[in-house]
């Protein structure tokens, strides 16, 4: 049910990389129900990279920590493909080595605010 | 008092504060207004493997390979002796020769004498670094420990909003999000940091508050099964979510109702193994089916599928419900 603070056109497809399933399949949930297409979830980097190799997601969510390792490379093939993206995590900083492709990246922060999550994304996409 | 006996006396003294100096562990280092080195007690020479001819009458700022030729400590320094000034725990990271890499505390002060007219420094110098990591450890734990408890409140915030509402009381409503939660509680339980989880115990420990039903649900011992923490999260949930389907609609809805869990390891693609685990329900002809496919039905395909990177298999035979779910080790 999109709301009047939804700036953002239905129908996207929203690539989610989210490694704990069971909040994959919340932000999944919440996605669909605003109307888009989600791709994934995906819980790897290898396995988000190799989905764009096929697929072109409008706009994608990612979280910062995948099992353990930064999201950075998937980060980089985003920017590289000029796909925007906004980041859900619960670390209040991107405090680690090479975060400069996440520089002006908006972070939804966790536990995940529905509303919030809209609106960043489509700031993400207005502003890409 | 005569002179020998004063004699005895100071040099009693000057070997007791010798002996002192000589006992600390930490380096010291006497310097003169220039910042020449006038003395060195031994753990500076065996702490930077320095010798005395390296160090007697070397500006400070030219010891070893220059690492305290900083031009900040060197302006401190040369106020402590006209300004009575003192340096406190000034902090030098760097690679010094046969420490390797440390951090370093520099303290100075004007040397403590009775005419207060003093011409030396004393600078003592504190190794932190192993004060350092374990302070850079801790924080880092709790970096993680923050992390883990928000992701958790997440994770509880997915859970209960993804529990149905329609139909449902306030309380049956209650119960469904307090028994999923206890189920997530239950699967993080059996596998705490960089342990493995045996799918008997993951089985057991998640099915426990169904053990208390007057039907029967046996659960294998063998084989043996090492799971990761999000192998075990995701078999716990659907196992959970298979019991409270059963209470409703299955094999633990009929008084002579029979749950059996158990699994077959065999040889899957390249070197994996596949584990093909069964729910078995029996003595349950008239299975009902569940009239909508909720959360529970998509988070046991979801777990299946995404998470374990399998697949599940859902079959109504005529003694009840069959549940296949395979998933590479």
């Amino acid at each position: 049910m999109p709301d009047e603070t939804d700036q953002m056109p239905g129908g996207l497809s929203i690539l989610v990389v989210e490694d704990e399933f069971l909040i994959a399949l919340d932000i999944e949930e919440m996605l669909e129900s605003h109307g888009h297409h989600v791709l994934g979830p995906v819980g790897t980097i290898k396995d988000a990279l190799r989905l764009l190799e096929d697929e072109r997601p409008d706009v994608a969510t990612l979280d910062l920590n995948i099992r353990g390792q930064p999201v950075i490379p998937i980060a980089r093939r985003l920017q590289f493909m000029r796909i925007p993206f906004v980041i859900v995590s619960a670390n209040g900083s991107f405090d680690f080595p090479d975060n400069e492709v996440l520089v002006d990246v908006e972070n939804v922060g966790k536990p995940i605010p529905e509303d919030h999550l809209i609106q960043a994304l489509g700031r993400a996409i207005n502003g890409a | 008092m005569d002179l020998d006996e004063l004699y005895r006396v100071l040099r009693s003294a000057h070997v007791q504060a010798q002996g002192v100096v000589d006992t600390l562990r930490d380096p010291i280092l006497l310097l003169d207004p220039d910042l020449s080195v006038i003395s060195a007690n031994p753990a500076f020479y065996q702490t930077f493997d320095a010798s005395r001819d390296a160090t007697i009458g070397v500006p400070f700022d030219e010891l070893g390979d220059g690492q305290w030729n900083i031009e900040e400590l060197t302006f401190l320094l040369k106020r402590v002796i006209p300004k009575s000034a003192s340096v406190f725990d000034y902090e030098v990271t760097t690679e010094f020769p046969h420490v390797g890499d440390a951090t370093m505390l520099v303290s100075a002060q004007r040397l403590q004498h009775p005419d207060n007219r003093s011409r030396i420094l004393l600078v003592s110098i504190v190794d932190a670094t192993q004060a350092r990591q374990r302070a850079d450890e801790k924080d880092i734990l709790i970096g993680e420990l923050d992390h883990r408890i928000k992701n958790l409140l997440t994770v509880t915030h997915a859970v209960a909003r993804q529990t149905r509402v329609e139909g449902r009381t306030a309380e049956e409503y209650r119960d469904v999000l307090l028994g999923r939660l206890e189920a997530v509680s239950r699967s993080m339980n059996t596998t705490s940091t960089d342990t493995c989880a045996d799918l008997s115990e993951i089985a057991r420990t998640v099915l426990e508050p169904f053990l208390g039903c007057e039907q029967t649900i046996s659960v294998a011992d063998a084989p043996t099964l090492s799971l990761s923490r999000k192998q075990a999260m995701s078999l716990g949930m659907i196992l959970h979510e298979l019991a409270t389907n059963a209470v409703k609609y299955g094999a633990l809805s009929v008084p002579d109702g029979q749950v059996s869990i158990d699994w077959i390891v065999s040889p899957g693609e390249e070197d994996t193994s596949e584990i093909q685990m069964r729910w078995e329900e029996n003595n349950c002809p008239d299975v009902k089916l569940p009239e909508t496919t909720g959360f529970g039905t998509r988070l046991i395909r979801f777990a299946a599928e995404r998470e374990l990177g399998g697949r599940v298999e859902q079959n109504y035979l005529p003694e009840g419900l069959l549940v296949t779910v395979c998933f590479p080790m």
